[in-house]
């Protein structure tokens, strides 16, 4: 394809503007254009936190688009407002382990997504935004894992978050792993009761 | 010259461009949405041998950059909206001094406290006519894109030096905030003269003393505002600019500037692919207004759409240009669609508007 | 002895820094004795190359076009951080303004406390009189208590307008402060003191210490409705007794 585009909407903290970033970072060794628009409330944390990414080999008009080929959802809070920002044909993807929503639209897909569950079962609640950024790489295909990991490495490395490179890539592969097997709702909902 | 190229969000493209065009002086003091490009200042300028410093507030800011901008060197601040307002005085005695400085301003929404973490274009009035006393002018660039942001900030620099004026840089919330690849690259401009007339003490300028006073009690109230009318008339003849999209042909034309222009081109390419004749002006200056070139893109087409994230504000300058011949249609803040923090007015809720206007 | 001799004697010469053409100042002015001692001072430490001078707005505004060094200004309130700048980009020059007490007590107390908080090395010579004097003499943060001025015409009462601003206590209880003080010039031992002191206070910004600061008492004829000999009395009698003169601060060193 010759464009991606995608928003993540979460609560600050919950790591979805870094999803936007990685991805931006990782989009722009393989796309001529790069656009990363975070957009937050003022608050550090626990507000409103949305960002919108697009990689093309088009020039990008707007930065922004109310319909998006993805939407990933981290929040039981932003379910209503962003299944409608997804284009007919195009993806949702919900972390389900904190959303326990299950959509009604049909023109669309959508992936269930146990984001924190696994991530806890990696050792940490916070890599759940790898775990779904792992999936929706693997699902839509828009860049390499590897060069997202990359990205990764690039922040990480030589600084206090080295030590958790190994978690962070864990968790981007768990991600793909649960695209690769992955089994619907139903599945899902199996999956993430304890 | 071309060079690098990174990944680079709006607030940071403006520091960047700033120290290529040569500025190791900022002064600043914290408001969202421009607190990116303080810290970006903070942390760079000491390492090349510049300074920043923050005061107690953008009143004090602004006096700064008055101080500042006397010694001859290039100096910068940014804020946003509430600040801006709080730097009109001093911006009327840097236009008394003709004192060369650049601001940039990223736009919040509304008046008052406004929104810190909101997209808006409510400053367009105040900005380019001026909130200050004294009916003096600034010049004022809006860009739309970081590489724009990145550009249009060393052109500041080269204009405010070339024309002795307040530079603005427009941006806002969304242009701050958005992330593209920008390439580092340092633009040429013509030479400048020396400013023989920059405070740094005598020694330095073989025994002659500079003097500035802000106020008209020395030297004539017309000889004053002659040389400022003399030029202003060459700003506008000579730094107008605007860029066209699509406009030919076009059955009605766009006008928006800054991160509704983006919005807007979005909506003429989806437009286009319906079939439909519809083109983009984006004025760049807001002042010098690109008033000839709407007036003629305006007839041609027969009508004008105005987008932006105002009440109404660039729309008053358009109806001007245009002198009521054509219909001029204004697609507003009301446009917004919620998602997002405080919602945003989208390429898709432009593209309704065009449909029900062509 | 002849008759030219004594007068070349009698008569000094004007300073050097001191521009040709005369000052605007009011009969009975002190401002003018202060401008002359300015100017001797900055001239006997051959700072002349080095020194940028701020003005505020008021009667001192127009000083930029008395002195024969870099000069700027004539906006009220904001002198010390329009100098600041200058100071930070240039820290090799001599930077000082020239401030009423409207400026320092009143519509540039803002930029005044700042200056004072971050140690700036400027030095400020602080022209206080007790009222506005351009204006028409309203009430200042300096007016006496009791002083009938044209917006106390019953006379300041600090239960409704406060107490009378001391500017160079303030500046004196500062850490980042090298020197203040305060004079006047009403006599000719206090014109030798001042002079001491604003020196000193040059002197400091020179060896780069800290902000120093050097208010001078000084008279507003007009708007006191005193004649220049009553003037000198009131400062004697009433400004002093509110505002002690001395030195308040005068350290060569600051523990950062």
């Amino acid at each position: 394809m010759s464009q991606f585009q995608v928003a993540v909407a979460g609560v600050g903290g919950q790591g979805a503007l870094l999803f936007g970033r990685l991805l931006a970072e990782a989009g722009r060794s393989r796309y001529e254009h790069v656009s990363y628009f975070p957009h937050y409330a003022t608050i550090m944390r626990g507000g409103q936190s949305e960002c919108t990414v697009i990689i093309s080999h088009q020039e990008i008009s707007s930065p922004i688009t109310f319909e998006l080929q993805a939407v990933i959802i981290m929040h039981p809070q932003f379910v209503e407002q962003y299944q409608n920002r997804v284009q007919p044909g195009g993806r949702l993807f919900l972390d389900s382990s904190v959303v326990p929503h299950k959509i009604t639209r049909e023109d669309i897909e959508v992936f269930y997504i146990p984001a924190t569950k696994s991530a806890i079962e990696l050792g940490d609640d916070r890599v759940a935004n790898l775990v779904l950024l792992g999936a929706y790489l693997e699902a839509t295909k828009a860049v390499p894992l590897e060069l997202v990991e990359k990205a990764l490495e690039g922040r990480l490395r030589g600084g206090r978050g080295e030590a958790l490179l190994p978690l962070n890539k864990e968790a981007l592969r768990q991600g793909a792993r649960l695209i690769t097997n992955y089994g619907g709702w139903k599945d899902d909902q199996r999956r993430n009761s304890y | 010259m071309t060079g690098e190229k990174i990944l680079c969000e709006g607030n940071e493209a403006v520091g960047r461009g700033a120290i290529y065009a040569g500025c190791k002086y900022f002064f600043g003091y914290p408001i969202t949405p421009q607190n990116e490009i303080a810290e970006f200042m903070a942390r760079e300028l000491p390492q090349i041998g510049g300074v920043y410093v923050q005061p107690e507030g953008e009143g004090a800011v602004a006096y700064m950059l008055f101080g500042g901008a006397l010694t001859g060197q290039r100096v910068m601040t940014a804020t946003s909206s509430p600040g801006f307002s709080l730097m009109q005085e001093a911006i009327s005695h840097l236009a008394a001094v003709e004192a060369p400085a650049v601001i940039v301003e990223v736009m919040r929404l509304g008046p008052g406290a406004g929104t810190g973490g909101q997209q808006g274009q409510t400053d367009y009035r105040q900005v380019t006519k001026g909130g200050g006393h004294g009916a003096y002018r600034c010049l004022v660039i809006a860009p739309y894109s970081a590489q724009e942001i990145f550009d249009f900030v060393q052109l500041a620099f080269y204009l405010a030096d070339k024309y002795r004026i307040v530079v603005i840089v427009l941006t806002d919330f969304i242009l701050g905030r958005v992330a593209e690849l920008i390439e580092l690259r340092r633009l040429d401009f013509e030479p400048l003269p020396q400013k023989d007339w920059a405070l740094k003490g005598k020694a330095q300028k073989e025994g002659r003393r500079s003097c500035h006073l802000s106020g008209l009690v020395w030297g004539g109230v017309t000889g004053y505002f002659s040389r400022q009318l003399d030029k202003y008339q060459e700003i506008v003849a000579s730094e107008t600019r605007y860029q066209t999209y699509k406009t030919e042909g076009a059955q009605l034309l766009l006008v928006a500037y800054g991160s509704m222009a983006r919005v807007a081109r979005d909506a003429v390419d989806r437009a286009q692919a319906q079939g439909m004749k519809v083109g983009l002006l984006r004025p760049i200056t807001l002042w010098p207004f690109p008033k000839r070139a709407i007036r003629e893109a305006g007839l041609a087409a027969g009508k004008v759409l105005v987008v932006e994230d105002s009440p109404g504000e660039l729309v008053e300058d358009v109806e001007v240009a245009v002198g009521g011949q054509v219909p001029v249609h204004l697609l507003n803040i009301l446009a917004r669609h919620i998602p997002g923090p405080s919602g945003l007015i989208y390429p898709e809720r432009v593209l309704q508007e065009v449909k029900a206007l062509i | 002895m002849r008759a030219e001799d004594v007068v070349k004697q009698v008569v000094c010469a004007p300073p050097k820094l001191k521009l040709p053409g005369p000052h605007h100042h009011c009969p009975g002015c002190h401002y003018g004795i202060i401008l002359r001692l300015l100017c001797e001072v900055i001239e006997e430490l051959g700072i002349e190359g080095q020194a940028i001078g701020i003005t505020g707005g008021g009667c001192s505004a127009r000083w930029v076009a008395y002195l024969d060094v870099d000069m700027a200004g004539g906006i009220h309130g904001p002198g010390v951080a329009i100098a600041t700048a200058i100071k930070r980009i240039y820290p090799e020059t001599i930077v000082f303004t020239i401030q009423g007490d409207g400026e320092l007590g009143a519509i540039g107390l803002g930029s005044f406390m700042a200056a004072l908080l971050r140690g700036e090395k400027l030095t400020t010579i602080y022209l206080n009189n007790a009222c506005y004097g351009t204006t028409g003499g309203q009430m200042a943060p300096t007016t006496l208590l009791g002083m009938r001025t044209t917006t106390t015409p019953q006379g300041r009462d600090p239960r409704t307008t406060g107490f009378p601003f001391h500017g160079a206590e303030l500046a004196a209880s500062m850490r980042g402060t090298a020197y203040s003080g305060r004079v006047s010039v009403h006599t000719p031992a206090n014109r030798q003191r001042a002079k001491k002191a604003l020196r000193a206070a040059f002197q400091r910004q020179i060896e780069g210490v800290g902000y120093t600061l050097v208010e001078f008492l000084s008279p507003c004829p007009p708007n006191w409705q005193l004649s220049p000999s009553d003037c000198l009395t009131f400062i004697e009698e009433k400004m002093i007794a509110e505002y002690p003169l001395g030195e308040f601060k005068n350290v060569a060193q600051i523990d950062y």
